[in-house]
């Protein structure tokens, strides 16, 4: 995703004329995108709404993790909704769960990045994907490395914990 | 030594940042309840939150109940009290234990398997003859001794109720109803019983009469302190017959006995009062013959349409005066004989037009209502299936094999925590 200096504007891209926003990052990076991928994030929907000119400012979101939320948004709003029993459509979605899937191969400080991102864009199917995939991350840690993770204090007595992993004897893997 | 603890060592690379509340709120519902067992040891608030914060409860049931349908299977030795007669007298008919497994389908016909989820011992005894119920993550099961069990599997909570009213036949057809109620935002277990029940032929006819009073009473969970009463309701309108009843989320549905009338009795949990339901056109209530069950969370009527088809009849429960019955799909076990059903069958899970039926408490199949395709054996449970104690030893024998639907949640039965 290329910086763009454009206002909002109209694209022949597609092969027919769509309407574009231009999103501008925390560190003053310019996206033009169709409005359609931009309207995923509700945030953006509500303020493309209220109106404006010389871009959207997103203050909360830089512009390397704007580009990969933009990813997602470009990829999600493309697809165009065929009968729901036919074999494209089926195809569709094995293509847009790979492309899910290789959007998550990144390093969990990333993660957190679009995690907060895809919270403040309120954009539902990536903080539902980024969530999943952290969920799944810790799912096999011991409290002690999740605490590591996420930089939490343990802040039971001693004798809090005893009765913590009394409770916890009985459960089975 | 204060319970903070010191500094951690330089080595450990830095947290990720992530705010707690975005954890607690997005992160940690998505995951199952046994690793959030462990995770309440990371700190304090997320033991609260998984331990007694509604909101995070209801999020975690939300998410649980988007997820891919998910069916518990409860197996239970076999009995043999098959009608109400009151003639056995089956004191050894107890078992030690009852254990709740996740079943998971594999991709290939015949390697489907079951994870235990929970395995409790009482050795006080439970009936054989049981009939489990599911709503939320609770399990309710009645038993043909009249005791009824509420559990979590997930959180490994087991109560057992205190005895209702007492109900004057003493080998019961087990059935108790298990709902949530909107209202009151607590969940409800429901019985009924008899005061008087004399079952009477008529020599010259033929015909069954039934002299009867029939009470009918609700449990509320979650009242705190792990105990509560049973309520007494209006009395239902009709005999109840032996029918596993149907839980929706506005009401519990109920069987009529001997016939007559042939109908359903309604029980709304938000004005806890009866209505009579008539059954969907030219059906005639018969037990074990036509079955009643839940489809996607409407009420369903199961009847018979041929030697080896069913009818599926849903029907709209939006509490209105007259719930109108649609005819869903015909489902046609052909390639498996007319016995198909001849037991008990329930739909477990729908997902779209496809179904997943549980039939005679052994076979699981699995239909597209639409496409008019006959039904097609998923799992023989009593073939393909191995259930597992903790100490690895297996349930042998043959065995009932109950199954429900199953959304995982964590859900107190004690305490109110959603």
């Amino acid at each position: 995703m290329a910086a763009a200096d454009s206002c909002d504007g109209i694209s022949t891209s597609g092969g027919g004329w769509e309407k574009t926003v231009t999103l501008v990052s925390s560190d003053d990076a310019r996206f033009e995108v169709r409005e359609a991928a931009a309207s995923l994030s509700q945030t953006v929907r509500r303020m493309i709404r209220a109106g404006g000119d010389g871009g959207i400012p997103l203050p909360k979101v830089d512009a390397r993790t704007l580009s990969t939320v933009l990813e997602y948004c470009n990829k999600h709003a493309a697809v165009p909704a065929p009968a729901p029993e036919s074999s494209s459509a089926e195809a569709a979605a094995v293509d847009l769960e790979w492309f899910d899937k290789e959007l998550m191969h990144v390093d969990l400080a990333t993660l957190c990045s679009l995690i907060r991102a895809a919270d403040y864009l309120e954009v539902a199917g990536l903080l539902d994907l980024t969530c999943k995939t952290v969920a799944d991350m810790i799912k096999s840690k011991t409290a002690e490395e999740i605490r590591q993770m996420f930089g939490i204090q343990n802040d039971f007595t001693p004798e809090e914990e005893e009765q913590l992993s009394r409770e916890n004897a009985g459960v089975f893997e | 030594m204060p319970y903070l603890r010191k500094k951690r060592r330089r080595a450990a690379p830095p947290p990720a940042a992530i705010p707690q509340d975005l954890l607690l709120s997005e992160v940690l519902p998505r995951l199952p309840a046994k690793h959030l067992a462990r995770f309440k040891c990371v700190c304090r608030s997320w033991r609260a939150a998984v331990e007694s914060d509604p909101a995070f409860v209801r999020r975690h049931l939300e998410l649980s109940r988007a997820a891919p349908p998910c069916i518990l299977v409860i197996p239970c030795e076999e009995f043999y009290n098959d009608d109400d007669d009151d003639d056995d007298d089956d004191d050894g008919a107890m078992s030690g234990e009852i254990s709740f497994h996740r079943l998971i389908l594999g991709e290939a016909p015949g390697t489907a398997d079951v994870e235990l989820v929970f395995d409790k011992s009482w050795p006080e005894g439970i009936a054989h003859g049981v009939l489990p119920t599911h709503c939320d993550g609770l399990v309710a099961v009645a038993t043909a001794a009249d005791q009824i069990f509420v559990c979590n599997p997930a959180t490994r909570e087991f109560v057992a109720l205190p005895p209702g009213s007492r109900d004057v036949l003493d080998v019961k057809a087990p059935a108790a109803a298990l709902g949530y109620d909107p209202l009151r935002n607590r969940y409800v277990v429901a019985r009924y019983f008899y005061r008087k029940y004399d079952l009477s032929k008529d020599v010259a006819s033929g015909a069954l009469s039934l002299d009867y009073e029939i009470g009918h009473e609700t449990f509320t969970l979650g009242s705190g302190g792990g105990d509560g009463c049973w309520e007494p309701t209006a009395d239902p309108p009709h005999a109840i017959g032996p029918a596993r009843p149907v839980c929706t989320r506005e009401a519990f549905y109920w069987c009529t006995a001997v016939r007559r009338p042939s109908a359903l009795l309604r029980f709304s949990l938000r004005d806890r009062a009866f209505d009579v339901v008539p059954c969907p056109p030219g059906a005639d209530y018969v037990h074990g013959v036509d079955h009643l069950t839940e489809l996607a969370g409407k009420p369903c009527y199961v009847q018979p349409a041929t030697e080896t088809a069913f009818d599926f009849w849903v029907a709209d429960d939006d509490g209105g005066p007259r719930p109108e019955w649609t005819l869903r799909c015909r489902v046609d076990f052909a390639d498996y004989g007319p016995s198909v059903g001849s037991d008990a069958l329930s739909v477990v899970a729908a997902v779209g037009d496809e179904m997943m039926i549980a039939a005679d408490h052994r076979n699981l199949y699995s239909c597209d209502g639409r496409r008019r395709k006959g039904a097609r054996l998923l799992v023989d449970m009593e073939e393909e299936l191995a259930y597992e104690r903790p100490d690895g030893s297996t349930y042998d024998g043959e065995l009932l094999h109950h199954v429900v639907p199953y959304v995982e949640s964590l859900v107190s039965i004690g305490k109110c925590n959603y």
